[in-house]
């Protein structure tokens, strides 16, 4: 099972290796929010001190690990795409009859997922680093295992969706309507507080949004402290997702059976 | 002798239509099969079944002796060519053939990938892009790396589309080879040139079994061309 483990790993390590305009392109979106968008709103938005920051930051430096996040989410929706384009080319078959069970080879797509998430979210903070735009030292390491972790949780919910996703045609809907919401109705932009002032409806929203504890969960990692309430989000959240997963790609009663049988 | 495969009584609907009903089949070991039938006869749905891509709404189907409601163990026995190509086309051809064996759990494949792909007429071709293949290569490629597990049950979907005469040839005789060494075929065809008058020839229709014997005790080509030719043409 570690051979099969291995094998999808590697493919989609490979994969991602082959297409370098993806890399380019997950590096590109961030950095423009980083560079231009950061530079624009510097001057309209103030920041208080608010934990895990101990003193006054810039607004680039504060939207850092939003835009860490947002790369796992775009990433995580490629795989979610790259599934469903397996499963129209008919490659999906193939990692499905493969003699493992199930939720291993699934398992095996996120940790995948995950660790290609993890390598460009390490590039995208080299560069913030090169511009001065940077943390504590010891909060590099310590985001690691926090990007794996809201990469196994965007990649599980991706998973999910890929199971849904009766075409690929479908798929700029799920752009629309998952990933815009999900990344504005967040912590990435500005901070919670801000919301609560201005529009407490959207406030509310932001609160019941995961991708806002997976963000709080990288911003705090970056200054080595552990916000343990967005830790039990993520991990109930990608525990979720990975058995919605499962449900989606069972032959007895999925979605994926009547896609097969089409 | 426990038989390859084996479907009992299998029932198969998608929605309210009835694909299959009361489906039993046997493979005994070393068989070479040949399933032959019109468009929606059911075909594919068997192969997906014995695949464990579906799973029966009642009866069982078996591989090597193990349900594949219950098991995916059967499946490590199993080598599958699918009618439509499931390559990766982001990889080069020994990228492919290394994550098939992966899955599979080979640790070590470089020797026998080196074998198929001499074989195969592939070598020199290892670190090709899969996109860079034409469609007889890939057609190749895809029966090399399903008999890369060394199966004891091919399962073969229209494996010839695609390639020319000779090559066609040469797939028929090495699978048919195969068999006579033990290695369970079920081959899904409209091709009746690809079969040998020893082989057990199944016919479907609406997904029951319509004809079953030898090649040579249906006619061979031309009892069976009658039996095709006396369904109703299709409304084009």
């Amino acid at each position: 099972m570690i051979t099969s483990f291995k094998a999808i790993v590697i493919r989609e390590l490979l994969r991602f290796l082959h297409q370098r305009e993806r890399f380019l392109a997950a590096l590109v979106r961030p950095l423009v929010w980083l560079f231009i968008f950061g530079a624009g709103f510097r001057a309209a938005l103030g920041l208080s001190i608010i934990p895990p920051y101990e003193t006054y930051i810039r607004y680039e430096t504060y939207i850092v690990p939003g835009l860490c996040a947002m790369i796992v989410l775009f990433n995580a929706m490629q795989s979610s795409l790259s599934m469903v384009y397996d499963r129209e080319m008919g490659s999906m078959r193939l990692l499905l009859t493969a003699p493992v069970p199930r939720w291993w080879i699934l398992l095996a797509k996120l940790v995948a997922s995950a660790f290609v998430s993890v390598l460009q979210c390490i590039v995208f903070l080299a560069i913030a680093y090169a511009f001065d735009i940077r943390m504590p030292p010891g909060g590099y390491i310590a985001a690691l295992p926090a990007l794996l972790l809201i990469g196994l949780m965007l990649a599980a919910m991706g998973l999910f969706l890929s199971s849904m996703i009766t075409r690929l045609q479908n798929f700029a809907g799920v752009m629309n309507f998952v990933i815009f919401p999900m990344f504005f109705l967040s912590t990435a932009l500005y901070p919670l507080w801000r919301m609560q002032e201005n529009a407490p409806h959207i406030a509310s929203v932001v609160e019941w949004n995961p991708f806002t504890y997976a963000i709080e969960l990288v911003r705090f990692a970056l200054y080595q402290k552990l916000e343990f309430n967005a830790l039990i989000w993520v991990c109930t959240c990608t525990i979720g997702f990975f058995l919605l997963s499962l449900w989606g790609y069972d032959p007895r009663k999925s979605m994926f059976m009547r896609k097969v049988r089409e | 002798m426990t038989d390859a495969v084996t479907l009992d009584g299998v029932d198969l609907s998608y929605g309210s239509r009835a694909v299959l009903s009361k489906f039993s089949l046997k493979l005994g070991v070393g068989s070479f099969s040949a399933l032959l039938g019109p468009n929606g006869a059911g075909k594919s749905t068997v192969f997906n079944l014995i695949a464990g891509l579906l799973l029966p709404d009642n009866g069982d189907v078996r591989v090597m002796g193990n349900s594949t409601k219950t098991s995916r163990a059967g499946l490590r026995h199993v080598g599958m060519v699918f009618q439509q190509s499931a390559l990766d086309l982001e990889l080069s051809v020994v990228q492919n053939l290394r994550y098939f064996a992966g899955l599979h759990g080979m640790k070590k494949p470089g020797a026998e990938i080196e074998r198929l792909l001499s074989q195969f007429g592939l070598e020199g071709r290892e670190n090709s892009s899969v996109r860079d293949l034409n469609g007889g290569h890939r057609r190749r490629l895809e029966i090399a790396r399903a008999l890369l597990p060394s199966p004891e049950i091919l399962l073969l979907d229209e494996p010839t589309t695609g390639l020319d005469p000779a090559s066609k040839q040469a797939i028929v005789d090495a699978v048919h080879a195969m068999s006579a060494q033990g290695v369970t075929v079920l081959w899904i065809t409209h091709l009746l040139d690809e079969l040998w008058p020893d082989d057990d020839v199944i016919v479907m229709q609406s997904g029951n079994v319509v004809s079953h014997g030898s090649f040579a005790d249906l006619g061979g080509a031309t009892g069976l061309s009658r039996h095709y030719a006396g369904h109703e043409r299709p409304q084009l």
